[in-house]
């Protein structure tokens, strides 16, 4: 647990945090937010003891971090930044190695390390080992900097702004990633960002902060929900309640969806309640959909269905995504699929509408 | 044939043709007859030319040594938080010293030092030393500042923020730093047997005396090719190191 109690930071007459408190429990994600200039990244660096703050106390599991040598407290605190924190002249193994080898480990442990992490941020041991920091994409760089963050396995993870060098489709790639490594790994970490979709996806709590002032703090749904002033409402801009629409999964709202086997007979008397009636095949593949207005006599199902209308949403992703794909479509809702393209569900806007924040992604 | 190849070539024929005119008197002879063919006494008698070029090379080795260390160790000095006060000051200082004519040093410390070897090492010190503070210090402030954070945050100790990111980062500047310095120092070197210091500035002393052109440029090519063989051989040794130049993508 990281805890900022009444945490004072000024530069000369500049005040950069100011009588600043919050609490990040263990094991859970809170994305520090807000315009250049509140103060998000000085309060990341107090953590860490890369500033010392003038007034108050910033504890890690309930002590001061004042009271442990900076370089100790370092070495258990993983840090990213962005990518040109790799050291240039050290391969991808001697910088995922870099801490423990500050800690003391042998050669070979921080060589069985390297391909660990390696693996675990989907990057093949052998083939990116011995490569050089400038031979990596971006993407590659960031998620070598995540694993040498992690390499000596610390609690913490401190991470200020480690996708903004990053290209918006790799960053939503990275930030997929970073989820799934998490949860996984349960780390407590602080994530410093001035991207809000970002912070969307991946906080479980949002400090949102402004000149030096912490603005609100809350789940993820809740600042995008309630909105407590002005500026908040504001930052989080008028298309809030489409980004709130990002932290709901599909597979939890979505209702049972009317099919038929392409070879039946479609019978509009059995589905008299629907507009739609899918159509599967005999392992519940999704083929098409069939509309009520449709081409109706039609001898079996699989000639009157319209395969132009089967765009369907995975039932792992967002609320978002859904909406998106009832806009996309011509019918007033999408059918939800599995990983293997089985039919599971539907979405409709009545789905959309019901969304309370009940679950964090 | 490829340019490295010519001059690699090149370097090949110009160490061989060193060492033969150094160390084959006859082969001396001829070249030099070949230039003056006028000129009758074509060797220097007094001293060997072998001995003039040990005596020479050892002015530039320990001076240039100690620049090395004391300029790398000032330059360290004032790029660190506690020295940090002093910068200006290094840098305007080997700056004003490198505008000092080597031979109003030699005039300044002969006094002090008494005449021959010591006062020209001294010299050659004090002129080495500003190539290798500057390029230090030109170096250590060009590494970038958030890969210092960086590894600050990875929790290394001031040490090895020096040692780990710092050094190796600037190597290859400072090492380009002690190879000017060298550089300056083989030719400045000659102006230390005005005051009786020997070195190859002897034979080229006693053929402007004497009014032998074959003297003078007996020490300038001499002189000439050790500067060449110690360029090339510094530009090999710098590439061993880091290129500043290749920076991380972002």
């Amino acid at each position: 647990m990281i805890e900022f109690e009444h945490v004072s930071k000024h530069y000369g007459n500049t005040v950069a945090l100011d009588d600043v408190s919050f609490t990040v429990p263990d094991g859970t994600v809170s994305v520090l937010i807000g315009p250049s200039g509140c103060g998000k990244s000085t309060s990341l660096r107090l953590v860490n003891r890369l500033l010392e703050p003038n007034d108050g106390y910033v504890r890690v599991d309930g002590t001061p971090v004042r009271e442990f040598p900076p370089q100790i407290l370092r070495r258990g605190i993983g840090y990213v930044i962005q990518s040109v924190g790799l050291l240039p002249h050290m391969t991808v193994e001697e910088n995922i190695g870099l801490v423990p080898k500050l800690l003391g480990c042998d050669k070979r442990d921080r060589s069985r390390r390297a391909g660990e992490l390696l693996e675990l941020i989907g990057l093949s041991p052998d083939e990116y080992r011995n490569k050089y920091p400038i031979q990596l994409s971006g993407g590659e760089a960031q998620r070598v900097g995540v694993a040498r963050a992690l390499a000596a396995n610390p609690p913490i993870l401190l991470m200020d702004e480690p996708f903004g060098a990053v290209d918006p489709l790799n960053r939503e790639t990275l930030q997929q990633e970073f989820i799934s490594i998490q949860r996984k790994l349960r780390k407590t970490v602080i994530f410093v960002t001035h991207d809000l979709d970002e912070a969307v996806r991946v906080a479980d709590r949002i400090v949102l902060m402004r000149d030096g002032n912490v603005v609100q703090t809350g789940a993820p749904e809740e600042i995008l929900g309630a909105p407590a002033n002005d500026f908040v409402r504001e930052f989080v801009g008028s298309d809030r309640a489409l980004k709130r629409l990002a932290r709901f999964i599909v597979g939890d709202f979505m209702i049972d969806a009317p099919s038929v086997d392409r070879g039946a007979h479609l019978d509009w008397n059995r589905y008299r309640d629907f507009e739609v009636v899918y159509v599967t095949d005999d392992h519940r593949h999704l083929l098409g959909a069939v509309p009520r207005d449709g081409r109706a006599a039609m001898s079996s199902a699989e000639d009157a269905m319209d395969d132009a209308l089967v765009g369907a949403v995975s039932f792992g992703s967002t609320l978002r995504d859904a909406l998106a794909e009832i806009l996309n479509t011509e019918l007033a809702e999408t059918p939800v699929v599995d990983e293997h393209g089985h039919l599971v569900g539907r979405i409709t806007m009545a789905e959309i509408y019901s969304a309370t924040p009940r679950r964090i992604v | 044939m490829t340019s490295r190849a010519m001059r690699a070539t090149f370097q090949i024929v110009l160490l061989l043709f060193l060492l033969l005119f150094v160390y084959m008197l006859d082969f001396r002879l001829g070249v030099l007859r070949l230039l003056f063919p006028l000129q009758r006494e074509l060797i220097y008698q007094r001293v060997t030319l072998p001995t003039l070029v040990i005596q020479h090379l050892q002015m530039v080795t320990i001076s240039s040594a100690a620049a090395t260390i004391v300029g790398l160790l000032i330059g360290v000095a004032v790029t660190r938080p506690a020295g940090r006060d002093f910068l200006p000051l290094a840098r305007d200082l080997s700056s004003f010293a490198q505008t000092f004519p080597p031979a109003a040093v030699l005039a300044l410390a002969f006094p002090v030092l008494g005449f021959g070897f010591r006062p020209t090492v001294a010299a050659l010190f004090v002129f080495g030393l500003l190539p290798v503070i500057n390029n230090t210090i030109s170096g250590i402030e060009s590494v970038d500042s958030r890969i210092v954070e960086a590894s600050v945050g990875q929790g290394m100790t001031q040490k090895q923020v020096l040692f780990r990111t710092e050094l190796p980062l600037s190597a290859r500047v400072i090492v380009a730093g002690i190879r000017t310095s060298i550089i300056i120092n083989i030719g400045t070197a000659t102006i230390g047997s005005t005051i009786g210091a020997g070195g190859l500035g002897t034979v080229i002393i006693a053929g402007l005396v004497r009014n032998n052109t074959a003297f003078v440029l007996t020490g300038a090519i001499t002189a000439a090719g050790i500067a060449f063989v110690v360029d090339w051989l510094f530009g090999r040794i710098e590439t061993l190191f880091y290129d500043p130049r290749e920076r991380v993508t972002t």
